[in-house]
């Protein structure tokens, strides 16, 4: 009995010696990724970009090449490079770039979004405020931070499928990567939620996942429809907004003669799988139907009176929304997307890159005023922005959480 | 026999789980680090008139006009700040903005004695201010031998709060040559309070000082973004020697011009704008100037520049060369300018 304590005893001893060992294992890892993913770093304007081929094609926000004026980007070591644009999904906020020649370059890999569980450590690398330019030597070194994953599946708006993290994301993080301790990408980093209306990191990023990006790879490489990459929608189905948290989304009216109907779906069907995805709410149906583009083959599982049926369905495409739509006459644009929800009419989805995103407007602000009326519906927005001219100023009267502010916001040329 | 084994097994495999877990957790575990690190860790209490307000941050880059945000970060706190023992005989680092305009410096040591202390030399533009009490055999952070710093190594900036308990915010070091060569950056949250003391590694040994935490609208990250900078080891011995020798280093000298950000290659530094009531917009530099040579050094970027400029300081005389193209014509100009502060 005794060497059994005696056993038990050595065993504990050497576990315990294992755990400094174990924290080392994270700096060395952490300082593997920081190694491998430098020279597979592009330097894009104000934002950052990672390259996932040796022959040079690499990924960025959206919104990062918007706002470039020369198509050409920097390398780790200071090399200037010419860049061509491949495809863009403005909706999704990802641009296909490469690098024009390219041969041999350092490139990462995928890895597994869906894979992600709360709490795990990543890694993301960016340019945050532009400091990689403040070196002595000609070579640049991207700013890396660590943190966890703090929440998956998160609906944002238009990032309707977004990785949470703590890790520190500033503005010049957008396009860059976000990497498990193992070098694998898992996703792009895009979005911060902030605090006071001030555009600083507060401990919430949120970037498009890996498991997004690749179902986009191959029409994005292929060009699109002039460039543009479209979202699937299942044309004729309409979603109910009714609660049935955690067992799935109701079908709610299907237009007669429309695909929906052809596909199988009635009115009353409980939506409860989504290709790899379980559905337990209409907000994840949305959500993980705004991460698939148009042309994806997918199989939806619905219960009908008990029994589970299996449709497959070719998401058709997404067209433009009234925000997004190019009405000819040159119009101001805020960035901002609202709805209707039992608080009043809030802000659904802030675009990145815009007066809106920078003025500090955030998904769930509730709109009481705008231009000095009280907002009912979210017509008496869109009407004002349809109505504006670039240049305006708009006067906003928000309310999150318990406070209410005033804020002042000049429009910029509609990018239609 | 193998009943008992099997025991065992039971009884080991959960506290390896345990072991597992507190170890892939970077920022836990950092008890015993700290109870070595903190008695070289100083509470440092100012006493000082009340301060002009901060002037609203001015758009970095006039053409990006946005809606005016209001610098939340503008008011210094009150509260304690914390230093860093450099030398057993009362040498005390700390930043230059903790000690900005104070009429009274009172250090406060671990063990809760308190010392007046008076400021041997500073660096405003390093953001470094060396303060001596009148004490002796205090303890200094040990450095590693031969220390290599790692992007990704894991360090902790310790300081010390208003009741003299001391503070440690875990984080990576993000990237090794920030600011010129003068500092390291890291994403172990840094804020008013804490700003001056050690970063520290693993073992306490001795990383940097921590620095560049102010209400200065140019640092436009602020406190608590997970941007942090500290004056590593190597720059510290420089910098020590001339702050005890009572060198008092002004602020770096701003030229005021913004570079165009898509930079076309051997162009020189291309201005996309002149930052107004700068020393640029007084020596007459316009937008689309193209500086090719800066005091006898020639300059094809931006890059070139800020390196150029780097050591400068406010007063400085400096001499550029400029090409100036309108319509048809490029002209060569020599334009001597005075270097400001950053207005």
């Amino acid at each position: 009995m005794k060497n059994i304590f005696r056993i038990a005893a050595g065993l504990l001893i050497v576990a315990w010696a294992a755990l400094p060992a174990s924290a080392d294992a994270v700096q060395k890892q952490v300082a593997a990724v920081a190694k491998k993913a430098g020279p597979a770093f592009v330097f894009l304007g104000g934002g950052s970009g990672i390259l996932i081929s040796a022959d040079g094609y690499f990924l960025t926000n959206h919104h990062v090449i918007q706002k470039i004026r020369l198509m050409s980007a920097q390398l780790h070591d200071g090399k200037l490079v010419e860049i061509e644009k491949i495809g863009i999904d403005p909706v999704g906020d990802i641009a296909l770039m490469k690098i024009k020649n390219g041969k041999n370059l350092p490139f990462v890999e995928f890895g597994d979004s869906d894979a992600l569980e709360v709490g795990r450590p990543v890694v993301a690398i960016g340019n945050p405020f532009g400091l990689a330019s403040q070196a002595m030597e000609d070579r640049r070194e991207p700013t890396v931070t660590l943190g966890i994953v703090s929440a998956v599946h998160r609906y944002q708006g238009n990032y309707s499928d977004a990785i949470q993290t703590d890790a520190a994301i500033n503005p010049g993080n957008s396009g860059g990567p976000l990497f498990t301790l193992d070098g694998k990408l898992v996703g792009i980093n895009g979005r911060i939620a902030t605090r006071f209306f001030n555009r600083v990191n507060s401990g919430v990023g949120f970037a498009i996942p890996s498991s997004q990006i690749r179902r986009f790879l191959e029409p994005l490489k292929a060009g699109g429809v002039n460039g543009v990459v479209p979202h699937g929608l299942i044309v004729g189905l309409n979603i109910s907004r009714k609660e049935m948290e955690g067992i799935g989304a109701v079908v709610g009216r299907i237009e007669k003669g429309s695909s929906a109907e052809k596909a199988g779906f009635r009115e009353g069907d409980l939506i409860v799988r989504f290709d790899t995805y379980a559905v337990g709410h209409w907000r994840r149906l949305l959500g993980i139907l705004g991460a698939y583009p148009a042309g994806a083959k997918v199989d939806i599982v619905v219960e009908r009176e008990s029994k589970k049926s299996t449709l497959a369905v070719t998401l058709e495409e997404r067209p433009a929304s009234p925000d997004e739509e190019n009405e000819g006459q040159p119009r101001g644009y805020l960035g901002i997307g609202v709805e209707q929800t039992d608080e009043g009419i809030a802000i659904n989805n802030v675009a990145p890159g815009t007066p809106a995103e920078a003025a500090g407007l955030q998904i769930g602000d509730v709109i009481l005023k705008f231009n000095g009326a009280a907002v009912k519906s979210p017509d008496d927005v869109v009407s004002v922005l349809r109505a504006s001219s670039p240049e305006d100023e708009v006067e906003i009267v928000v309310r999150r959480a318990a406070k209410t502010m005033t804020i002042k916001i000049k429009l910029v040329p509609h990018p239609g | 026999m193998a009943m008992r084994a099997m025991m065992i097994l039971a009884l080991f495999l959960p506290a390896l789980g345990i072991a597992a877990d507190a170890g892939s957790n970077p920022t836990g575990g950092w008890q015993t680090v700290v109870a070595k690190v903190a008695p070289s860790v100083v509470s440092i209490i100012v006493e000082r008139d009340p301060e002009p307000p901060v002037e609203e941050p001015q758009p970095e880059d006039p053409e990006q006009e946005g809606p005016k945000i209001p610098n939340i970060f503008a008011e210094r706190s009150t509260a304690p700040v914390s230093g860093t023992i450099v030398g057993a005989e009362g040498e005390i680092l700390t930043t230059h903005f903790n000690i900005l305009r104070a009429k009274k410096i009172v250090v406060r040591l671990a063990d809760g004695r308190r010392f007046n202390a008076t400021i041997k030399g500073y660096s405003a533009r390093k953001d470094l201010a060396l303060l001596k009490i009148d004490a002796k055999g205090l303890p200094v952070l040990p450095r590693k031998k031969g220390a290599v710093l790692e992007i990704g190594a894991v360090v902790a900036a310790v300081g010390r709060n208003s009741d003299n308990s001391p503070s440690v915010n875990a984080g990576i070091v993000s990237a090794t040559d920030r600011m010129y060569g003068q500092a390291i950056q890291t994403d172990a949250r840094l804020n008013y309070a804490n700003v001056g003391g050690p970063l520290v590694d693993r073992e306490g040994n001795l990383v940097g000082v921590t620095c560049n935490v102010t209400t200065s609208t140019s640092s436009r990250w602020g406190p608590n973004s997970g941007i942090g900078f500290a004056v590593p080891c190597a720059m510290l011995d420089k910098v020590i020697p001339m702050l005890k020798s009572g060198v008092n280093e002004g602020k770096p000298g701003y030229l005021g011009v913004f570079a165009n950000p898509d930079a076309v290659a051997d162009a020189g530094a291309v201005i996309a704008d002149v930052h107004p009531g700068s020393a640029a917009a007084t020596g007459g530099l316009k937008a689309g100037d193209a500086i090719v040579g800066f005091e006898g050094k020639p300059i094809a970027n931006f890059d070139q520049l800020r390196r150029a400029i780097i050591n400068k300081m406010v007063g400085d005389k400096v001499e550029l060369i400029v090409k100036r193209t309108t319509d048809e014509k490029s002209e060569t100009l020599v334009v001597k300018i005075t270097l400001g502060e950053r207005p």
